[in-house]
């Protein structure tokens, strides 16, 4: 008997062992409960883990057994001399000893039994029986494996597919089998391709295995089809989605950020439950009407359905996401998808396979991170009486509360504040007359919080169908303390497959989720804000223990409730027909509806005066209801057909799709509730309810095309097409058409290419060029249609002789020739494999015009009295390059791997109505981002210096020393703004930049034996950040010191600021008033530098070995902890998170997630 | 075969089951003009959205916006916030943009002039029509004042501006022809409007109203072309004929108080009451008020309330100045310079003792009868000096006017004290001070306007007569006739604190005589060393508090850049500049003198 084995075979063939599938089942959950309630037990199988690295041929049993309790310590009893006689052949690399035992005994009746170390054999004709009932219909299948040249491959995995039988080849790359004919062969080795062989009536088979695959023949998936990479001509990524799985957040887009290159995914809400991410591909296109520049979001299409909502997307369901980025490969969706495509592709069965059951779990700890801290109480108060000393306003602190705050802190005085004194006044003194040393950050948020995940996935197949069923919850708690704020979502997906007949298939794809956000309602989404205006001498608590009254945490924490819940559905028929070999019709009707309610009460809270009277906060109380319905309806019908001959290759697709959004909403509100604890509408009694309702309707039509053809794999062209119609235009230029072209050249499948392919293996050269339409830029359903503004009388503030009445003003101005903008790409890229593809390198270069983009018009004289309309008049042009290198080997036995992504972009204003050339506003030649401001000289050091410098009287009238010198940088004596304009722009230049320039990610991973490690670093490698001082709010978390009394925050950072003793202070002399604005001019000396590299994601993971895992019947158990935001390096001021440094700083912080999970499948 | 019939029926059935009609998709929740200007109706809603605009009748709702408080936020002489003013110390920068002449600073005259384009498509009567055409007039009247008061030479637009409008990259035109068209739009709007006299109040403008603003905008404009041109001021009109307006004004003042004679409306309220100085500017309601032309409600029902009278307690941030104060003439109608009842400024009680009884009822003092809540049932007896923030008194001469004794009103948001915008005192003001101007004033006049006023408070004793006025060695304007500097006296006191004084020394180009060089004081300070009953933190606060010289508070003594009064820019500062990027967008505007 000759038999070779491969020690990842897996079977479970002892007699002994054969528990019910019930015994099965509870010791499988036995385990499973065992794993929650103690995440992190170290396992050791070190009585089972005993493994066996063999090599011998023909040897007798007795030998084996020798060798066998040599390296293991186990012995073995056995009187039958036939058995020690028995020769075999085997090789097996540090195989688990039941393994080995059931290789040598198969074929004997005999079978064995493991008593502690000692190892029992026992004669049992039954099972030979058995197995030679199995065997009757096997045949002996042998053969020889080896690679391209010739040269036999050992070691390879022989397995029959759909079962567990499996070998390995010897060194001659040969192996023996037994299988039935109708079976197949699945040959399989770690740098090779995957191949899979019909075993007909062959018993001898000749295997020949290409070298491994490279990233350049997967199979991407692209609008209405898939495409193997190697194929393409446009610029499309692909990433798996098992690289976002087990990833410590909630929604796609934070698992995508700086996953595929130039996808450019930020927060909409910082680090808030629920927070959805804002997606652009490829960086800025045009402006919106109010002239901010635009991040358009590209198209999600959700299993073929474009406009389906991802962030409610469970991540576990995912199969796979491509980004379609240039326009020859969007085209096809036409003008829905001017700003790119993201298609996500969810997970499907296997027909005949059996069901595998996969449950995910993360189990998370959470800790703000970035939070500014406060200055000290004593610190805060003097340095505000000081900017107010600068600025010759009245001082904020007396000297009586300066000297409370001391004693507060010196611990001499335990209260935070005391009443007023004065006569009548039965109030706590708050603000500026109270003493407490708060730092409302800490106060606010909490140090530590628990969340968690769990994901449940089910797939298989009969023979003439597939499943998968998906369900996921997730508990996602905020960091808010003294309250509470949470997301929970769950989901449900089911995918099935059926096949009528042999050329007629019916699909059936439904998804659900329900997502909950559940927050204070009084200051819910301002005490981010309020933080950041609080004094830390403000207390929180009253000495009567309520809480102090402008604190506003009585609102906080007792003020009511809002409850969001979104659910959204998500159901696809679809019907699938081969009419001929090569032909496919597909038709699908999907219902796509979002269903939102909000429910918020604000309830009346009091707090105690001193004298115990109460005073109520938040009156009237009041409760809002509101429901929104989004609908959306999808048909689509398409038909492909591809043939090939000769080594022309051809693919042609055809179809239709129409899609229509039907929008409803009702809002309802009303103050005066009969109880303050019962939020219903019913239940309120204010005179004056508010009810509002909306409806809009927005259709598409479209009808497409593609063609592919491809020579020998050498030359590739494809033709992109769709005619578009909308209804937010009239009918006159309602419809459009937007064509794409891209063509390849595959340089590597070349004759003279052969001299260099042992090291440049794949090379392919891109080219594409398409147009695609954008009605988007405005969210109007009918930007044709001048409304009239109208107003109810509830929201009126003039009361006439019989009350508020209603109102209603004039239209927008809207222009009629408004059209479509047209946005035109062109990109030429690269593709490559290197260094037996370890190597891959994918290159794209773009060029992305909008030149008659919607934008304001001109910058009309103020006298105009309204926005000028929009109307097709301004351009963009956005270039810049997209880069991402793969790297994958193996030393000795670490696998590991890199893959870096990078990416750049940047926009220029090609055409913009600003024929005076204002530099407040948009200019032609202008690069986004570009910031204008002053050059800082210094601080004035003497009266003498500010006498002599160039005058500056027009910022303000009076200078003393402490505050900026600005450069006279046009040398006329005065520092200036010109006329604002590019080219009289007096003592002003381009300081900075904002755009983020080289985004980059880098996922490093690695692979010892059974642990796993991966490392997730991504970031920003160039930006400028400045901060506004526009208005009180902005620059906050910046200036500390805005100006306004109640909208500053002094940090610590403003330590460091000008004073008599400290001249080389980071911050100018600080004013109390509207003078702080001389000092906080945008100029060189604030432009922080927002690039960081933050360690997103690290993630370690441990697998059971198998023998553990055939005890309780699991095919993988992986246990892994896993770090989100580990840290963060940054020269960015710290009261700031890079991620967000364009805004103010003001937003929910980010968080570190520690977090324990397990992977599990059955 | 089955599986091509299945095919294409179905490939049949999908493609024609789509109907043409699937891309058109009208509003289904907007209206546009097609649907609407039908009925009278229409034009009432439309007209409503004026009394919410903010760029017309602001709606003084936070905290330091009311009436009582504007002077001091402008920085008068009469009125004293606790931080001195930037403009008046010649502090004000040029902006780029903004600065009150922004597209949605102009908005409200575009919203006029639409439905002043709009309206004849109504079909209805004219007498149902023109009340809301003259309500549209009146505001776009409004409009403009106020931008006159700003910017002075202006664009005019009478129909709503397209992009394309001449006027839109025209020359300002001067002040005066602005002022022209000002008043014709009163004209029409006095005319269409219906009069109160005899009906209830409605809460719309009336005819009242409209005469009350003409009256004021004629009189500023006379009064300004007079005063600059006589000071040969940068901002002296060409071809200036002051005159014509005060004559106007005259006219329009005298029209009312024709009406008040034949109808008995408008008049003074709470003629002969005591304390009706004081109360006529606290009520919430004014519906059946004689005096008050118009004016804003407020109501916590339907939760349109106001802040501005949160601080009245304590002085909201303000204090009336030593010069205001001793502005006031004695019980016997001579200035306290010549009248032997004059008790002196040592205490609160002797200033106001022997006055007018109007200055015992603007400000606060401790007497037992300057009610501070009428729920406690507690009185004034110091100055709110130890309030920190910016809430407390500056000058220790509290502002009582408009102070209510009501403790909702403190509450934050709570607030429904009604907002005065035009009241008969300011039109028997006007009248006297055009006439004056004119130097047609009659001793009759006198007594109709500036007697009718003094009687009302009770000073019987001290009227006002042509013939015999008493000399002032502290006139403010030495330089103008007697009868002129008691005219503006009497402005002074009645309208004290009502938003009326920097407009006022604006007009009669008297910064330099009242604001350049000079540091208001305040009340004389020793009065309250060791007063009885003080608190240890309204003394600590106290000795704080910075005097010159004589012992008066001296507020901005402690700023270095007021060391020597008040640096407004006479040359500049009347009016505001036009932001520079509006000087790009059109190169015929040009910049207002100094800027």
């Amino acid at each position: 008997m000759k038999l070779a084995f491969h020690a990842t075979a897996i079977a479970s063939k002892r007699p002994f062992l054969k528990q019910s599938t019930q015994l099965k089942f509870i010791m499988r959950f036995q385990f499973f409960v065992g794993l929650l309630l103690a995440m992190f037990i170290q396992v050791s199988g070190s009585t089972f883990a005993q493994n066996v690295s063999l090599k011998v041929n023909n040897m007798p049993l007795g030998q084996v057994f020798k060798l066998v309790e040599h390296q293991t310590g186990y012995v073995f009893l056995y009187d039958d001399v036939r058995l020690k006689k028995q020769k075999v052949s085997l090789s097996v690399q540090n195989a688990p000893i039941d393994q080995v035992l059931e290789t040598c005994l198969e074929g004997l009746p005999v079978t064995y039994k493991i008593v502690e170390q000692n190892v029992l054999f026992k004669h049992d004709e039954d099972k030979l029986r058995l197995q030679k009932a199995v065997l009757k219909q096997q045949t002996r299948v042998s053969g020889t494996v080896s690679d391209s040249l010739g040269n036999p491959l050992s070691g390879v995995n022989v397995a029959v597919k759909g079962t567990v039988r499996g070998v390995v080849t010897d060194q001659q790359g040969q192996f023996q089998i037994m299988a039935s004919p109708n079976e197949e062969l699945v040959f399989s080795l770690l740098g090779y391709q995957k191949q899979e062989v019909a075993l007909a009536e062959n018993n001898h088979l000749d295997v020949v295995l290409k070298l491994a695959l490279s990233d350049l023949d997967e199979v991407v998936v692209v609008g209405y089809g898939t495409q193997k990479k190697i194929n393409l001509t446009g610029a499309v990524s692909q990433i798996d989605g098992k690289k976002l799985e087990n990833r410590a957040v909630t929604n796609m887009g934070q698992a995508l950020q700086g996953a595929v290159s130039n996808l450019n995914i930020t927060s909409t809400n910082g680090g808030a439950p629920g927070a959805n991410s804002a997606f652009n591909v490829r960086g800025y296109t045009g402006f919106s009407s109010s002239g901010a520049a635009l991040s358009q979001s590209p198209l999600f299409v959700v299993d073929g359905i474009p406009g389906v909502d991802i962030n409610t997307i469970n991540i576990n369901d995912v199969e796979s996401i491509s980004v379609l980025k240039d326009a020859a490969s969007a085209a096809i969706y036409g003008s829905s998808a001017p700003y790119g495509v993201i298609i996500v592709t969810t997970k499907q069965g296997n027909m005949g396979e059996k069901p595998t059951i996969t449950y995910n779990n993360n189990i998370m700890l959470s800790q703000p991170i970035n939070l500014p801290k406060y200055m000290r109480s004593i610190d805060f108060a003097n340095l505000y009486n000081e900017a107010a000393d600068n600025a010759g306003t009245s001082r904020p602190f007396s000297d009586d509360a300066l000297q409370r705050i001391q004693d507060y802190l010196d611990g001499k005085m335990t209260t935070e504040t005391i009443a007023n004194p004065a006569p009548a006044t039965d109030a706590w003194f708050e603000w500026g007359n109270a003493n407490a040393n708060n730092d409302w950050f800490d106060i606010l948020y909490r140090d530590v919080q628990l969340s968690h995940q769990h994901n449940l996935g089910v797939s298989g197949g009969t023979k003439t169908t597939k499943y998968y069923v998906g369900l996921g919850y997730n508990k996602q708690n905020g960091m808010y303390d003294y309250t509470t704020d949470a997301y929970d979502r769950y989901n449900v997906r089911a995918n099935l497959s059926s096949a009528i007949t042999s050329w007629m298939s019916f699909n059936f794809r439904g998804a659900f989720s329900r997502g909950t956000i559940d927050s204070p309602t009084a200051e819910g989404n301002w005490m981010q804000v309020l933080a950041a205006r609080n004094w830390p001498t403000e207390p929180l608590y009253m000495p009567n223990g309520s809480f102090a009254a402008e604190s506003r945490m009585a609102g906080f924490v007792n003020g009511g409730r809002t409850k969001t819940t979104t659910d959204k559905a998500v159901i696809t028929g679809e019907l699938v027909v081969n009419p001929l070999p090569g032909w496919n019709i597909t038709a699908n009707y999907t219902y796509d509806g979002a269903y939102y309610e909000l429910a918020k009460h604000t309830k009346t809270v009091y707090v105690t005066r001193p004298s115990g009277a109460e005073q109520a906060l938040y009156t009237p109380n009041a409760f809002q209801r509101q429901h929104n319905k989004s609908q959306h309806y999808t048909v689509n019908l398409f038909s492909s057909y591809e043939k090939e001959w000769n080594g022309h290759s051809f693919r042609g697709l055809l179809g239709f799709t129409q899609e229509l959004y039907d929008n409803l909403s009702m809002n309802g509100l009303n103050y005066y509730l009969y109880s303050n604890d019962i939020p219903a509408l019913s239940l309120t009694y204010g005179a004056s309810p508010t009810l509002s309702d909306n409806a809009s309707q927005l259709a598409i039509r479209g009808g497409f095309g593609r063609i592919n053809y491809n020579y020998k794999g050498k030359y590739l062209v494809e033709f992109n097409g769709r005619y578009d119609g909308t209804s937010r235009f009239l009918t006159d230029r309602r419809f459009k058409f937007y064509p794409g072209v891209s063509a390849a050249w595959v340089l590597s499948n070349e004759s003279f290419w052969k001299p260099v392919e042992p090291i440049l293996n794949v090379f392919k050269f891109r080219a594409s060029y398409g147009k695609l339409g954008d009605q988007g830029f405005t969210s109007s359903y009918y930007p044709f249609y001048p409304s009239l503004n109208t107003v109810s009388p509830t929201s009126s503030n003039f009361l006439f002789g019989g009350g508020r009445e209603a109102y209603i003003s004039q239209p927008p101005l809207i222009d009629a020739s408004l059209t479509w903008v047209t946005v035109k790409t062109l990109d030429f890229g690269a593709d490559m494999a290197a260094l037996k593809n370890r190597l891959n390198i994918s290159f794209d270069w773009y060029k992305r015009t909008a030149d008659d983009f919607v934008g304001p018009a001109e910058a009309f004289p103020a006298l105009l009295g309204t926005s000028a309309p929009e109307v097709n008049n301004t351009g963009m042009v956005t270039k810049g390059i997209d880069l991402t290198v793969g790297w994958k080997d193996k030393i000795g036995q670490v696998q590991y791997g890199a893959d870096l992504v990078l990416s750049d972009y940047q926009s220029k204003v090609l055409r913009y109505p600003n024929p005076t050339g204002l530099n407040t506003t948009w200019y032609k030649g202008q690069k986004l981002g570009d910031v204008w401001g002053y050059e800082t000289v210094g601080f004035f050091g003497s009266d003498e210096e500010i006498a002599n410098a160039p005058k500056q009287d027009l910022l303000y009238s009076r200078w003393s020393v402490g505050d900026i010198r600005y450069a006279d940088l046009n040398g006329d004596g005065v520092i200036n703004w010109g006329s604002n304009t590019v080219e009289n722009p007096g003592d002003r230049r381009v300081i900075a930049n904002t755009t983020p320039r080289y985004a980059f990610g880098l996922n490093l991973n690695a692979a010892y034996k059974r642990f796993d490690l991966a490392v997730f670093l991504q970031g920003v490698g160039k930006r400028d950040a400045i901060f506004s001082n526009a208005n009180v709010w902005d620059g906050a978390y910046f200036w500390g010191i805005t100006g306004d009394l109640y909208t500053g925050m002094l940090t610590t950072e403003q330590y460091d600021r000008w004073t008599p003793e400290n001249p080389n202070g980071y911050y100018p002399k600080f004013y109390m008033g509207g003078e702080m604005r001389k000092n906080s001019q945008p100029q060189t000396r604030y432009v922080q530098s927002a690039a960081y590299l933050r360690i997103k994601n690290v993630q370690l993971g441990y697998s059971l070995p198998e023998n553990i895992l055939r005890a309780i019947d699991c095919q993988r158990l992986r246990f892994f902890v896993n770090i989100e935001n580990l840290t963060t390096f940054t020269k960015l001021l710290k009261t700031m998170d890079p991620e967000f440094s364009t805004t103010d700083g003001r937003v929910y912080p980010l968080q570190r997630v520690w977090a324990f999970g397990v992977n599990m499948t059955f | 075969m089955k599986r091509y019939i299945c095919t294409w029926v179905s490939l049949f059935v999908l493609l024609t089951s789509c109907n043409d009609d699937f891309l058109e998709r009208s509003p289904l929740v907007d209206i546009s003009d097609s649907d609407y200007w039908t009925t009278v109706n229409d034009l009432r809603l439309y007209v409503n959205n004026f009394y919410n605009d903010d760029g017309l009748l602001p709606s003084r709702r936070a905290w330091g916006t009311g009436p009582y408080t504007i002077d001091a936020g402008e920085g008068s002489d009469t009125n004293v916030p606790t931080n001195y003013n930037r403009r008046m110390n010649g502090e004000a920068t040029l902006p780029s943009s903004g600065g009150g002449w922004s597209a949605s600073d102009w908005a409200p005259l575009r919203n006029i002039n639409y439905f002043m384009d709009h309206y004849p498509q109504v079909q209805a009567t004219s007498d149902e029509v023109l009340p809301y055409v003259g309500e549209a007039l009146f505001f776009r009247a409004v409009f403009y004042y106020d931008k006159l008061r700003k910017f002075g030479d202006l664009p005019w637009a009478s129909t709503t501006v397209a992009t394309n409008s001449n006027v839109l990259f025209a020359e300002r035109l001067p002040r005066n022809q602005v002022v022209d068209s000002i008043l014709l739009d009163l004209d029409h709007a006095i005319t269409y409007l219906p009069a109160r006299a005899g009906g209830s109040w409605s809460g719309r403008i009336t005819k009242e109203a409209a005469l009350a603003l003409q009256a004021r905008v004629a009189l500023y404009e006379g009064t300004w072309e007079k005063y600059h041109a006589l000071k040969n001021t940068a901002f002296k009109v060409a071809n200036a004929d002051g005159e014509k307006f005060m004559e106007k004004a005259a006219a329009a003042a005298g029209e009312l108080m024709h009406m008040a004679e034949t109808n008995g409306y408008p008049g003074l309220d709470n003629v002969g009451v005591e304390n009706g100085y004081w109360l006529l500017f606290n009520q919430k309601d004014y519906a059946a008020s004689k005096e008050v032309l118009f004016w804003r409600k407020y109501s916590a029902a339907d939760r349109v309330t106001h802040t501005w009278t949160r601080y009245s307690i304590n002085g909201s941030g303000m204090g009336l100045s030593k010069d205001m104060v001793d502005s006031y003439l004695c019980i016997d109608g001579k200035p306290i310079s010549a009248s032997s009842y004059y008790m002196g400024d040592r205490t609160l009680q002797d200033v106001v003792k022997n006055r007018d009884p109007r200055l015992n009822q603007t400000i606060h003092v401790d007497d037992n009868k300057h009610v501070k809540w009428y729920a406690t049932g507690e009185f004034f007896t110091t100055p709110a000096f130890e309030i920190n923030g910016a809430n407390n008194t500056s000058t220790g001469y509290q502002i009582y006017k408009g102070h209510t004794g009501d403790f909702a009103e403190f509450n934050a948001s709570q607030s429904t004290q009604g907002y005065i915008h035009f009241r008969y005192a300011e039109v028997l003001l006007i009248y006297a001070e055009a006439k004056a101007e004119l130097g047609t004033l009659t001793q009759g006049d006198i007594d109709k306007t500036i007697n009718a006023l003094r009687q009302r408070v009770g000073m019987t004793g001290g009227l006002l007569q042509l013939a015999n006025i008493t000399p002032d060695p502290h006139w403010e304007f030495p330089t103008l006739s007697p009868i002129l500097n008691e005219i503006r006296r009497e402005r002074k006191i009645e309208l004290a604190a009502e938003w009326y004084r920097v407009d006022d020394l604006f007009r009669w180009a008297a910064a330099d005589e009242q604001i350049v060089g000079k540091r208001p004081l305040g009340a004389y300070k020793k009065q309250w060393d060791n007063y009885p009953g003080a608190t240890p933190q309204f003394l600590k606060a106290l000795a704080a508090l910075p005097v010159n010289a004589d012992g008066y508070i001296d507020p901005f003594q402690i700023y270095s850049a007021m060391s020597n009064g008040y640096q407004f820019n006479l040359g500049r500062d009347y009016l505001l500049p036009i932001p520079t990027n509006e000087l790009t967008l059109n190169p015929k505007l040009k910049q207002n003198p100094g800027w």
